[in-house]
């Protein structure tokens, strides 16, 4: 079952909150467990009014914090990263050992962070790890990461072995410039092998599992549906939703019953989005959460929601859903390249051709399934794409796009 | 012109606060250009307008944008995105997610800085209005720059005459095609043009930046930390706005607790921010949205105060010499950092200053380039880092 947890949302929702809430309770359940963050403006240490920092730190009995720091990582514990990437560049002909040992090359932040966190896990010290995710767009970007790499090192690294060997002796003669060996050129396929490891160990359900926390504002909504757009895209498993800051029946004045009144309209749009999700609604509390006694009671306020939890539309879940097991989906959408577009699959139990409506509006497409709508954002690359057709089987749409013909896409040189 | 950026953790109303202070602005005779590099674009929103990666006007004298990455991308390095793509076709069984992947790490601050250069180069308007993303995000627009200059002034000669002398040969022995001209044409203008930046945005005549909180402790401890951070970076902060303070009539009932919690906060955020000019808006009875709603709330905001002024303009930085003992110092002004936190080294002519989880590396001022750093210490906030001919340390 999963041991690894990401928290992730749109700034400013609570997501330290309900991280810290996770944390809690699994170390109450007498499993040692750590509760990372990896934003980069850190809040732990202000939740638990501690002072956190870039090593892990035990607060109560089987429960560790730690704050990610990239520079200190870098320097400390992955040094080696910075050499292969020196050693990498000495082949194109630059003088790595100008920049320095400190020097951050942009972007890089987060690879440190994600090797952090798979040696954490591999390590085996601890049965889970809550992480603490940065506000949606650096989360995605921080799950993007392994891809991108990947992407880029299945392509440059046979090519820069290719390009050291022709050229060692070249250089020698010519330039007096040293090439980087064969060692140096394993150490960096070793660190790509690694995130491509990582990048299993997150898209695996039995392994890690994400969560988004969301608050009834129009803003979030919007952000937080197009962040799971993203993360099923990229196949991360998505099992649950908390609905965070909800006001109580009674709210004390008119005043917020006014602000209620706007909630329950954002709420009802959240739960359609997420139908397909555990969904939580967690009260809005009359003080800030701060210190462990704090996070002790909404753990344990989340422990009893989640006993009254409707479970996810068309699955049967467990008759007790607990939080560290609950169902998850991997199916609901998915993308696959066509000759000249992209074609979308997605779950629809028991729509027919009949009753199915889609338009293309701005950036999403509405779906209309008699009363239920729908809108599924789009990736950016489908941005200006044509529906060419809509077909329905086995309990699923497929939508057949078509890129524009005046898309950005230059023939290069 | 003037340049104003909005800054704060997420869900503090950044966006809502930014939009009210451009409406004010443009209702009071001036020509404002209000611009949101948030990639989560709520702007549109806020002025219930569909905004665009063009200005769009608003009313006469406001025009409004959001930053469309994809687009502005392509205009800062297409050249080189279109290089990549050619690397990466060779193996073109790539998903949607290839594409999507062509994003560059950095991307996203890049589109925002040029962008905002562009406006100002342009020069069509008095003020410039800035929502910018959440704190980690703004972080990392600031360092950009420097981050990128050291690269390129370092690496990118040798790369240069490295392909000019190899290129042909790899080409001919591999599959991997060379590099065009363009693309470090391109590289060197995009470099050019970063530094003209930031000299903009460090400039306190032209720039300021403003923190825009709540009254809530962990929001606060976070803006704190950001005022440490900018001043790091030698930006200047003249303003912090407080927002979503709780009227009296809401902390009733449920909650009523949240009046001392409230009342606290506020008194810590009048200590924080020294030299700096408050601002406060109550939390609305609804969502603020559309212009005559923000313009409530400008006037709630600033009264008869023009936002556009220069509330501070305190330097981060200020150099010193004490002629007895030879030394120079470098003065930063870095509030509520521990000693502890702190770590500062010379490495040639640069200075790598650590603060918590921040690094920034910086071309020492040419008076202590050739000096040593003997030690600092840490008053009042600020950090004195003390400089020594060489000869002097023995």
């Amino acid at each position: 079952m999963a041991d690894l947890f990401i928290i992730t949302g749109k700034g400013g929702v609570g997501k330290t909150s309900v991280a810290a809430a996770h944390a809690v309770s699994s170390a109450e359940e007498g499993r040692p467990t750590l509760l990372v963050s990896a934003d980069m403006a850190h809040n732990l240490g202000d939740i638990f009014q501690v002072q956190a920092g870039g090593h892990v730190q035990e607060i109560a009995p089987g429960l560790s914090l730690l704050e990610l720091d990239p520079y200190l990582l870098m320097r400390e514990e992955y040094p080696n990263v910075n050499r292969a990437v020196a050693s990498l560049s000495q082949s194109a002909g630059a003088a790595w050992d100008k920049v320095g040992d400190s020097y951050m090359i942009p972007g890089f932040e987060n690879l440190f962070c994600l090797l952090k966190i798979r040696d954490l896990y591999r390590s085996g010290t601890y049965d889970r790890i809550i992480v603490d995710c940065a506000p949606t767009g650096e989360t995605l970007s921080l799950l993007k990461l392994p891809e991108l790499l990947t992407w880029y090192v299945e392509k440059f690294s046979p090519v820069g072995r290719m390009i050291t060997r022709i050229l060692t002796p070249a250089a020698k003669i010519r330039y007096r410039m040293d090439l980087p060996d064969g060692a140096a050129m394993d150490e960096l396929g070793q660190l790509f092998r690694d995130l491509v490891e990582l990048q299993d160990l997150l898209k695996d359900p039995e392994t890690c599992r994400v969560r988004l926390v969301a608050i009834p504002e129009r803003m979030v909504v919007e952000e937080t549906r197009r962040s799971y757009m993203y993360l099923n895209l990229y196949g991360y498993p998505v099992d649950a939703v908390f609905f965070n800051r909800i006001l109580p029946e009674d709210p004390g004045s008119s005043f917020m019953e006014n602000w209620q009144r706007i909630q329950a309209g954002y709420l009802e749009e959240l739960e359609n989005v997420f139908a397909d999700l555990v969904r939580i609604r967690i009260p809005w509390y009359p003080a800030e959460i701060r210190g462990l006694e704090a996070v002790r009671r909404l753990s344990g306020e989340i422990a009893g929601l989640l006993r009254q939890e409707r479970p996810p539309a068309q699955t049967t879940a467990d008759p007790a859903p607990d939080l560290f097991h609950l169902p998850v989906r991997t199916d609901s959408e998915s993308y696959e390249k066509t000759a000249d577009g992209y074609c979308l699959t997605i779950r629809i139990p028991g729509g027919e051709r009949e009753e199915v409506q889609t338009a293309l509006h701005g950036t999403d497409l509405d779906i209309r399934i008699r009363n239920f709508q729908r809108s599924i954002p789009l990736p950016g690359v489908l941005r200006g794409a044509s529906v060419r057709s809509v077909r329905i089987r086995d309990g699923k749409m497929i939508v057949e796009f078509r890129k524009s013909e005046s898309g950005e896409r230059k023939s290069g040189g | 012109m003037r340049i104003l950026i909005y800054t704060g953790k997420g869900g503090v109303g950044k966006t809502s606060i930014a939009a009210a202070t451009a409406v004010r602005i443009a209702r009071t005779g001036r020509k404002v250009l209000l611009m949101s590099t948030d990639q989560a674009h709520s702007l549109g929103d806020s002025l219930c307008r569909n905004l665009g990666p063009e200005p769009q006007e608003i009313f006469p004298g406001l025009e409004a944008l959001e930053i469309d990455q994809t687009r502005e991308s392509r205009r800062a390095w297409g050249a080189l995105q279109d290089y990549l793509r050619q690397l990466i076709a060779r193996k073109a069984e790539g998903g949607i997610e290839a594409d999507e992947v062509l994003l560059f790490p950095g991307l996203e601050e890049l589109c925002s800085l040029i962008r905002i250069l562009e406006a100002y180069e342009e020069d069509r308007h008095d003020v410039l209005v800035v929502d910018c993303a959440p704190t980690g995000e703004t972080l990392s627009l600031l360092r950009y720059p420097e981050q990128l200059s050291v690269l390129a002034d370092r690496l990118l000669p040798m790369i240069r005459g490295f392909t000019g002398v190899f290129g042909g040969l790899i080409t001919r022995r591999t599959t991997v095609p060379k590099p065009r001209d363009l693309v470090f044409a391109e590289f060197d203008t995009l470099i050019r043009r970063l530094n003209v930046l930031q000299k903009i945005l460090r400039d306190r005549d032209i720039t300021s930046m403003r923190i825009v909180t709540t009254p809530e402790r962990i929001v606060l401890q976070e803006a704190r930390r950001s005022f440490t951070w900018i001043n790091q970076y030698d930006f200047g902060v003249d303003a912090v706005c407080i927002n979503k303070i709780y009227p009296e009539e809401a902390m009733k009932g449920y909650f009523d607790g949240w009046r001392e919690m409230q009342r606290e906060s506020l008194q810590l955020a009048a200590e924080s921010f020294p030299g700096r000019r408050h601002f406060f808006l109550l939390l609305q009875p609804e969502e603020i949205r559309g212009v005559p709603a923000l313009e409530k709330a400008a006037q709630e905001l600033y009264g008869k105060e023009d936002p556009a002024e220069i509330f501070c303009c305190a330097a981060a930085f200020r150099e010193e010499y004490d002629p007895h003992s030879g030394i120079r110092t470098l003065a930063v002004f870095l509030p509520y950092a521990g000693p502890e936190e702190i770590r500062a080294e010379k490495e040639g002519d640069d200075l790598i200053l650590y603060v918590r989880n921040e690094v920034r590396r910086l071309r020492l001022p040419d008076l202590f380039c050739r000096r040593s750093l003997s030690g600092w210490t840490l008053e009042d906030g600020e950090l004195r880092l003390q400089f020594v001919n060489s000869y002097q340390k023995t």
